[in-house]
């Protein structure tokens, strides 16, 4: 991996802080990097108490709302099923 | 407008589905369409559009749905119990939905609702395979619309902390397509 100098010897720093060499260094922090973002994109963050919001309506659903139902009935006429 | 058949809400073909024509007045929601929406784009999501035999290109509405999580961390143990195995709450994030301008003051044919439906049914599906409690819906609002009134209207519940943010529980869903016959019980 080319990078400029100035950038290599914080770099050679860091991955010898860590006991590693320069490419095995930037190999294990990329690998973290990337990890880390794939799971942050995979999760929706959402605050404690609208997580337990969503828990609660999830073991006492609402019942569905009579717009919902006219809305399923459209649907089903109008695709003809 | 003229008579309109609908065809059946399929996956996004590049192919065939004109993407440049669409415009539903919110900029990023035709942006998206034009760039991002392929079978595998980078973002994970599935993108679903509604259109009609008499113009099989013409794009009426889309909307798009991936897979997600949210973070089990500090819930309380009988939600947790709930939770078991996944270790995390799947769920199904509905990152868009919108309809083109030449359909969005149509009562009749009330393209918004058809996509909706479309969404619940195949999520509910879908949930059949690979769990997911529920759709999560991020609502943006604009000037000539208010996407918050109408997902109230058929049952989302407010987000208290994120505004903007609403969901659904998907045996609210379940009782949807139940009640009207698209599933059996």
């Amino acid at each position: 991996m080319r990078v400029p100098a100035a950038l290599k010897d914080k770099y050679t720093r860091a991955a010898e802080l860590r006991g590693e060499t320069f490419s095995g260094w930037a190999k294990h922090v990329l690998d973290e990097a990337a990890e880390r973002q794939i799971r942050e994109h995979e999760f929706t963050v959402m605050a404690l108490s609208d997580r337990i919001r969503f828990m609660q309506a999830v073991l006492h659903p609402p019942a569905p709302t009579e717009a919902s139902i006219l809305a399923a009935k459209h649907y089903k006429k109008t695709f003809g099923l | 407008m003229q008579s309109v058949t609908f065809n059946r809400v399929e996956q996004l073909d590049t192919a065939r589905h004109n993407r440049d024509s669409f415009t539903c007045g919110v900029p990023q929601f035709d942006v998206f369409l034009r760039q991002k929406a392929r079978k595998e784009s980078p973002d994970l999501s599935l993108t679903f559009v509604l259109t009609y035999a008499e113009e099989p290109g013409d794009i009426a509405g889309y909307y798009s749905i991936s897979a997600t999580k949210l973070s089990a961390d500090e819930l309380p143990e009988p939600v947790k119990k709930k939770i078991g195995q996944y270790g995390a709450i799947p769920a199904t994030l509905l990152g868009r939905l919108a309809t083109a301008q030449k359909f969005q003051r149509n009562r009749e044919l009330r393209v918004g609702e058809l996509l909706l439906i479309d969404a619940l049914f195949r999520t509910y599906q879908a949930s059949l395979n690979v769990a997911s409690f529920g759709l999560i819906i991020d609502v943006l609002k604009s000037e000539n619309n208010d996407p918050v009134g109408f997902c109230t209207k058929y049952g989302f519940i407010d987000c208290s902390e994120i505004a903007n943010r609403m969901y659904l529980p998907m045996a609210t869903t379940k009782s949807i397509l139940v009640r009207t016959g698209l599933i059996e019980k």
